[in-house]
């Protein structure tokens, strides 16, 4: 069974009934076959459930024999393994950044589950937090080496630029939203930050640069105020400094799940924000599903148990499932 | 962004596809403007209320000319010609200084599609003094049911507000809320068309409802 391969997003697997991918149609650019596929879970706002639903679909990946390593990357704040049912991790990411330990795959650790193993954040309380570009590089490189097929990364709360580079570092870009106008608001300022933080870093041109620093400035002078006034202020500079921006525009794209929805209004938004989304920063998004609330989930919290474990027929991993088939869909 | 480039269509804007059925048309009208309707928690802190209002009157004026057999075909056409320009351009340029509304934004939106549909629109909708409301949904081609599919006003208040038939009608404050939207969808100036309405009635009928 060979691996779903990163950055080409042109590549659909097909899925079989059990859900596993069976074969990946390779585009004209082949990507080594030691790349990893780096899923980051991110959203902005605390308290979502971004830990949880990286547990559980990180469970239900190792379930279809695929082997996967979490990765807690809320640093300073971490608490995955806790979900799953570890105490206390003896090494943790600090334990690599600070050549502690030379080799990322000395830290993984073994879970009660087969295939699933997780890495600990860092527990040390400052500096970590806001580590230099240098070794997120390093990180990055560190966990495409990690032997697995899998790597879920569990990204902290907040736009810090560790959180947003993390995220963009990663193949599948994942944000968890619930129907709550403060959750929205932090992913959309989450989204936005990550946008124009990817643009930024795309164009070496200081002048188109400094136009996407001010459009990340909502009070700029120019009056841009949306992606599309910053796409149109750079084609009226320059058509083919435009085109790439537009290009670097069109690639960005992420998968959107909506958590903890109580009621069928509730379960529309998912298509509202995407609809949205589109308009807005004319990016794709892939709405993958919602995953409704149900009383099991923080009752398997209180246990330490991933909720699929705890209540494997409730309506939560019905939702799952068909969150998890959708995200191994494109 | 994708659509930046080339002009943004009418199918574009409700994510359809040009061969899109009545059935489509109507489920994704309606998932388009529950995303940018003035409740949606999509919109909320990313777009300001000037800016969805301005969408939506652009879905519906999709919706309605999408789902009437001979604007359609006549907008199908109007699309295929290379000349073809989006009706939101003239209101991009103006758009970082100008906050539009809907009164101003109207003209603009209405000016192409008069030209496109040749069924004696020209009549000048600032003034409805002379014309009824019935008068004017005529003008606009559309039907008793495609107006209370739209405006969700149901057929019997619409056919009593056309007819000045007051006992049917319900108290003003929800008369004056009918005519608003009204307004909107035929593109009258709202206060305008409310005291107009009122005026007529008071003349059919010989009193007017408090």
């Amino acid at each position: 069974m060979s691996l779903l391969k990163s950055n080409s997003i042109t590549s659909v697997p097909p899925v079989d009934d059990s859900g596993a991918v069976t074969t990946v149609k390779r585009g004209p650019v082949a990507v080594p076959s030691t790349e990893k596929i780096i899923w980051a879970i991110g959203g902005g706002k605390g308290g979502i459930g971004k830990t949880l639903l990286t547990s559980n679909l990180a469970v239900f990946l190792s379930w279809l024999h695929k082997k996967v390593i979490v990765v807690d990357m809320d640093l300073g704040g971490a608490n995955l393994h806790t979900s799953l049912g570890i105490n206390n991790p003896t090494q943790t990411l600090s334990d690599l950044l600070y050549n502690r330990v030379e080799d990322a795959n000395d830290l993984i650790q073994p879970t009660s589950f087969k295939n699933l193993s997780l890495i600990s954040g860092a527990h040390d309380p400052t500096g970590i937090a806001n580590m230099p570009h240098v070794q997120k590089t390093k990180l990055g490189r560190k966990f495409r080496e990690l032997d697995a097929d899998f790597i879920l990364l569990d990204l902290g709360a907040g736009t810090t630029h560790n959180t947003l580079d993390f995220f963009l570092m990663a193949d599948k870009k994942i944000i968890v939203v619930t129907p709550e106008p403060t959750s929205i608001e932090n992913a959309y300022r989450f989204i936005k930050a990550a946008f124009y933080r990817m643009l930024r870093a795309s164009t070496p041109t200081p002048y188109v640069r400094q136009l996407i620093e001010q459009a990340m400035d909502q009070k700029n002078a120019r009056g841009i105020s949306t992606p599309k006034d910053l796409l149109k202020e750079v084609i009226r500079l320059s058509p083919s400094e435009g085109e790439l921006l537009k290009s670097k525009m069109d690639s960005f794209r992420f998968s959107l799940i909506v958590n903890q929805v109580r009621t069928s209004a509730e379960s529309k938004i998912g298509t509202s924000v995407q609809i949205v989304c589109e308009r807005y920063f004319g990016m794709h998004v892939d709405y993958v599903g919602f995953i409704p609330y149900d009383n099991c989930v923080w009752q398997s919290i209180r246990k330490r148990v991933p909720f699929l474990i705890e209540s494997p027929n409730s309506t939560a991993v019905t939702h799952l499932e068909s969150v998890l088939r959708n995200l191994l869909k494109n | 962004m994708a659509k930046l480039l080339n002009e943004e269509t009418f199918y574009d804007l409700l994510r359809i596809g040009p061969t899109a059925s009545v059935a489509e048309i109507t489920a994704a009208y309606q998932s388009v403007k529950a995303a940018f309707s003035k409740d949606s928690l999509a919109t909320y802190s990313l777009m300001p209320a000037e800016d969805t209002q301005a969408i939506l009157i652009k879905i519906e004026t999709a919706y309605v000319t999408l789902t009437h057999i001979d604007k359609r075909r006549v907008y199908d056409k109007r699309i295929s010609e290379p000349d073809f320009t989006s009706i939101e351009e003239p209101m991009n340029q103006n758009h970082q200084k100008q906050i539009p509304n809907v009164s101003t934004i109207a003209p603009i939106l209405e000016a192409p599609l008069i030209t496109a549909i040749p069924s004696g629109d020209s009549v000048s909708y600032n003034d409805p003094t002379q014309l009824s409301l019935s008068q004017i949904r005529e003008k606009k081609g559309l039907t008793l049911t495609d107006v209370s599919r739209i405006t969700k006003i149901p057929i019997r208040y619409l056919k009593a507000l056309e007819e000045y038939n007051q006992p049917i009608l319900p108290p003003k404050v929800y008369v004056q809320g009918f005519l608003k939207n009204l307004a909107q969808l035929y593109r009258l100036e709202p206060q305008i068309t409310v005291s107009t309405y009122f005026e007529q009635l008071e003349q059919k009928t010989g009193t007017s409802k408090t």
